[in-house]
């Protein structure tokens, strides 16, 4: 075989892994969607001190997990390609878990606001790890540099703070995503 | 497999080595699956073309075919196995050893 068309034989095979990978890492819906939820629950926090925000995590995250995967799902159908689901979930009952585990145990301390951030950053960062995706790994590194900071300085409406940055972060990779995923989609 | 003092053309391997070929399992090892639809527009096949290369690579054990039913409609979807994401990686490492043998070698 002559080395051009060995060269066009590794380009085609390139661009259809590209094709491919660029499909697969939309994440709009998910990001902007738990952007919103850690946003809509800074007023609850500020309004309503106590357990209030657990419950407002309690019944949002799963929601919004379910709708994410009902997202994914008709993504896969309309497409006719699919991720594998399974390390994504994983990844997500980690977070809600350990987020939940740490704000009730960590209650009325600096564990109680940094913990779940922090958990929250780490499993952004096995996300962007699995999208492959630069934007998400920056957000990620953003959430634990930001969880450390507020475990340290302890400042007033340290949660509020914490999930203001993690929100706004996430609704706008989740807009910049939007824009592309339309581009691709055509 | 070749020493390394061999040309990475004897590493070729001739099931994978054909553009259709080569592009399924480029699809699938970026994907978990992928149905008959996706990759036929992805690889620009007709529906024939490409049910030939899929008998081939299944035949070889490299892919894994899976037929159900959508919405009333058939769908066939396909994924990688084991043996077809290892065969795919050599493949293409092979065929990037030979670029660069080349590519060294005409700068000479």
């Amino acid at each position: 075989m002559q080395t051009s068309e060995t060269d066009q034989l590794l380009g085609a095979t390139r661009a259809a892994s590209r094709r491919t990978r660029s499909i697969l890492a939309a994440n709009s819906f998910p990001m902007i969607l738990f952007g919103l939820l850690a946003l809509g629950s800074a007023p609850v926090v500020e309004v309503w001190p106590g357990p209030a925000v657990v419950v407002w995590w309690l019944v949002g995250a799963p929601l919004a997990s379910v709708a994410t995967a009902l997202w994914y799902r008709r993504r896969e159908m309309e497409h006719g390609v699919a991720a594998n689901a399974w390390p994504f979930i994983a990844t997500a009952i980690g977070i809600i878990v350990g987020a939940t585990a740490l704000g009730i145990l960590g209650r009325d301390s600096a564990l109680g606001f940094a913990g779940p951030l922090f958990v929250i950053g780490a499993g952004y960062l096995v996300f962007a790890r699995l999208e492959r995706s630069v934007p998400v790994a920056a957000m990620a590194i953003g959430v634990l540099v930001c969880a450390i900071a507020l475990a340290v300085l302890k400042p007033a409406h340290a949660y509020t703070i914490g999930v203001v940055i993690f929100g706004v972060g996430s609704v706008l990779i989740g807009l910049v995503s939007l824009a592309r995923e339309r581009r691709i989609d055509g | 497999m070749a020493d390394e003092s061999s040309h990475p053309a004897v590493e070729l391997d001739e099931t994978v080595h054909q553009r259709v070929r080569l592009g399924v399992l480029a699809i699938l090892v970026e994907a978990d699956r992928a149905n008959f639809t996706y990759l036929r527009d992805t690889l620009g096949v007709t529906d024939g073309n490409l049910s030939a290369h899929l008998n081939v690579l299944v035949n070889a054990g490299l892919v894994q075919l899976d037929k159900r039913f959508v919405e009333g409609r058939p769908r066939t979807w396909v994924r990688a196995t084991p043996k077809g994401r290892t065969t795919f990686r050599a493949e293409v490492e092979a065929l990037d050893r030979l670029v660069t043998r080349y590519r060294a070698s005409a700068k000479v």
